[in-house]
């Protein structure tokens, strides 16, 4: 996909100023709560011990045969109260993925899958290929870990009942749509190719397919480290930022032998034909847990992703990248706090549960500006799924297609300052899941459009979101590149970039009226932009992430003058304000810092940023939360004297 | 399903008699307290029930180690049901083994330390113990649904 120039943020130049190295003081968005307990070494000043050691017996390395599956490495996995559980945890989970050498076990199987199905021609087997991840689970393993079904011998497949009842409920919900059935007509319906004990003809009562377990392809068994990490939570009437991130097991991209054969009571191959079809349907709409969070979609050779669309978006990003888990990679002895520590590389992976969840925070955004709280709660249910207070199905399904990593993000360290840039891209697809209704289908598509392009002219996604992609090249030290910018890739007239800043005013104030008269429409309540909703005042360090009466979103575009020595280092207008001398703060060393309400802060406890800066090319666009209170109302007072009026739009709320 | 509570065996566990009820009947009164001391607390009711069904297939396939060591992982409030339940199945294994450190904090150093004969012959009992704990789960949470 080439990317249009004239649509989209240039690639920050090197700057030609002078250096000065300069610490940013963005906070990570993700983070681990591994906060080591005091350890024996510790107690033991200066005395180095020996590194962590991911398995159980703490004295001895372990050394597994290739072949050994991953269910063998948990089983031998460090106690939980472990001094150092989190990192051993993901070095024990990268073990199990790195040496995993299943090839002979499943060339066997795949083997045995084929002479089943295809004995006595009365059966077939065909590949099917995830598009993405897949997550069907059997139990849970230790520490309530998620991991693929495994067979007895731990090896990962799709258990044949998962098969039986995929194509199974796709049978339903084809003959419910053909013959105008409800479920439970429908449900008896299947009889004569799924069996019903119940049935009046006898010959229905059984199934007349087998279905076999399928196992990947010994070269494409994609067993491979995930994470899940719910960053934000409801508690009570306010959100919670708490990452925790959690790895766990998945597979990515694996290739499954899928095997059917005729029952032995049946010999019409027009039967197997017809379970087939439904099957690659059934598999086609998803499998497992997470399906409308991009997981479980299984295609066969030829075809591609098909739904029923609600929108279609080709984008980039640049910058910081969307990551998946943290790679793991050496232990090393801190003299200063002498104990062992590990840093995580992050693994730059194009997630639709990312986008998926940044959506979902724009969506509380908005919305608790203008709803109650048990409002938004209940329609963000309804939208994007929940698990409490019960669990749904969301409305949309979101799913990446082609998603790549462009260009991996520089190193973190003097070699890699002269590296490009980090790039992503894909194409974002929303669709209706199965479950929406088609009487809110419009206002659905109306919703999440809306709110896409105003996720989209806001912020970016993953750990640079709320500041814009800018080159840090010419400092002395890494990261070379902070922030990230989002691209929509589209030449529909909709996504056009507006020009000025007033242009952009308008554009938003009519995609954001788009999305209020959608939400009346889905609540039945009364949305009214004018009579914002009050949250609870700001203070200095409390402040709530919504679009309510304390909010102000402002487009603006300017230079700022470099003071004494200061140097704006090629920021984009809006955070080179932000980053300014004037307000900073000075910290407990009596150094000049940023100011940890203004721009967030790691230390003490990981604060994110009240401020999100957009870099749109010819201006950028900030959102300030709880800008009734300093330092925010400083901010947004210093934008205004420091900006020409044709330069400076406020964009909400609407005046 | 409702439950009449077994007699309790006469014999003391260190002098084990061919009587079917001597794994039952610790098992029964575990969970039979459990379900009393927790009465009005359905969720923590339902994450015991679905506990003591899952013991067995857990323990199959993960080993008695590793679930000594999942008592000490489930730390969340949400996860006291099922902490109660692996609780008292390791009470019920020391009592029935006479390996009392087994339900202390020690149990997972006591467990690392043994030699493999006692090892294996623990986790055989162990497997006995946890089709108990199936059973009885059916019959003393017979009004708290299924997760």
């Amino acid at each position: 996909m080439t990317p249009d120039p004239t649509a989209r943020p240039q690639r920050p130049e090197r700057p030609q100023r002078p250096q000065r190295p300069q610490r940013p003081e963005r906070p990570q968005q993700r983070r681990s709560d591994s906060q080591p307990s005091r350890n024996r070494s510790q107690q033991m000043p200066s005395q180095r011990t020996n590194p962590p050691v991911p398995w159980l017996y703490d004295e001895q390395e372990i050394t597994p045969d290739p072949s050994a599956s991953f269910v063998e490495y948990l089983r031998w996995m460090r106690s939980p109260d472990h001094e150092q559980k989190n990192p051993t945890k993901v070095q024990i989970l990268q073990l199990a993925e790195n040496q995993a050498d299943y090839r002979q076990r499943l060339e066997q199987l795949n083997k045995r899958t084929k002479l089943l199905a295809e004995r006595g021609q009365q059966g077939q087997t065909f590949q099917v290929k995830s598009s993405w991840r897949i997550r069907v689970g059997g139990h849970r393993g230790p520490e309530s870990m998620l991991l693929p079904a495994f067979d007895s011998l731990g090896m990962p497949y799709l258990p044949s009942s998962t098969l039986r009842g995929v194509a199974r409920n796709q049978a339903v919900r084809d003959l419910m749509q053909q013959q105008q059935l409800n479920w439970k007509q429908a449900n008896k319906a299947v009889a004569p190719w799924f069996g019903d004990l119940d049935a009046p003809n006898k010959s229905n009562q059984a199934g007349k397919v087998v279905f076999l377990d399928a196992y990947p392809l010994p070269k494409h068994m994609g067993l491979s480290v995930d994470m899940a990490n719910n960053i934000w939570n409801w508690d009570n009437d306010n959100l919670k930022y708490d990452p925790k991130p959690n790895p766990f097991l998945s597979l990515k991209e694996p290739t499954f032998l899928i095997g059917l054969r005729l029952a032995s009571t049946c010999q019409d191959l027009q039967v197997l034909e017809k379970v087939k079809t439904w099957l690659i349907k059934g598999l086609q709409s998803g499998i497992g847990a997470q399906v409308n969070s991009g997981y479980g979609e299984l295609l066969t050779a030829g075809t591609s992703h098909k739904d029923d669309e609600l929108l279609r978006l080709p984008f980039a990003l640049q910058g910081q990248l969307i990551h998946g888990r943290q790679t793991f990679t050496d232990w090393n002895w801190n003299q200063h706090k002498n104990q062992w520590q590990t840093r995580g590389k992050p693994d730059a992976e194009v997630r639709p549960i990312a986008l998926k969840s940044m959506l979902r925070y724009w969506f509380r955004v908005f919305a608790g500006g203008v709803l109650s709280t048990t409002a938004v709660q209940t329609l963000e249910g309804q939208l994007f799924g929940a698990i409490n207070p019960q669990q749904q199905w969301g409305w949309v399904r979101f799913h990446i297609q082609d998603g790549r990593v462009i260009q991996r993000e520089p190193r973190p360290h003097k070699g890699g300052q002269n590296d490009a840039c980090g790039e992503q891209e894909g194409t974002l697809i929303l669709s209706a899941s199965l479950n929406l209704e088609e009487t809110v289908r419009q206002p659905v598509q109306q919703l999440m459009k809306n709110l896409t392009w105003m996720m989209f002219h806001l912020g970016g996604v993953g750990q640079g979101a709320r500041r814009p992609c800018y080159s840090r090249k010419t400092r002395e030290r890494a990261p070379w590149y902070r922030g990230a910018t989002l691209i929509p890739e589209s030449k529909e007239a909709f996504w056009e970039l507006p020009d000025t800043p007033q242009d952009f005013q308008r554009r938003f104030q009519q995609r954001l009226q788009g999305f209020y008269d959608a939400l009346q429409q889905l609540t039945r309540d009364s949305v009214n932009p004018r009579q914002l909703r009050c949250n609870p005042a700001p203070q200095r360090s409390r402040w709530s992430e919504f679009a309510d009466a304390n909010c102000r979103i402002i487009a603006c575009s300017g230079r700022i003058i470099a003071c004494s020595g200061e140097s704006d280092y090629d920021k984009p207008y809006a955070l080179a304000v932000l980053h300014d001398q004037d307000l900073k703060i000075k910290d407990r060393r009596n150094q000049w810092d940023y100011d940890g309400d203004l721009c967030g802060k790691v230390r003490g406890g990981v604060t994110p940023s009240p401020v999100w800066i957009a870099n749109l090319a010819n201006y950028q666009v900030a959102t300030v939360f709880g800008a009734r209170e300093t330092p925010r109302s400083t901010y947004v007072e210093h934008l205004r004297q420091k900006t020409e009026n044709r330069q400076f739009a406020q964009v909400f709320p609407f005046n | 399903m409702t439950s009449k509570q077994p007699q309790k065996p006469k014999s003391s566990p260190e002098k084990t008699t061919f009587d079917p009820r001597t794994l039952g009947t610790p098992v029964y009164e575990a969970l039979d307290a459990l379900r009393s001391q927790n009465s009005t607390d359905n969720a923590r009711l339902k994450e015991q029930k679905s506990q003591a069904v899952e013991l067995y297939t857990y323990l199959s396939t993960w080993g008695m180690m590793r679930l000594k060591a999942e008592e000490q992982a489930l730390t969340s409030k949400e996860k006291d049901g099922k902490k109660d339940v692996v609780q008292k199945y390791f009470s019920c294994l020391a009592q029935l083994s006479g390996v009392h450190e087994l339900n202390s904090p020690q149990g997972l150093t006591k467990l690392k330390d043994l030699d493999t004969e006692e090892y294996l012959g623990l986790t055989g009992l162990g497997l006995a113990i946890a089709q108990e704990f199936s059973f009885w789960a059916t019959a003393v949470y017979h009004d708290s649904g299924d997760n």
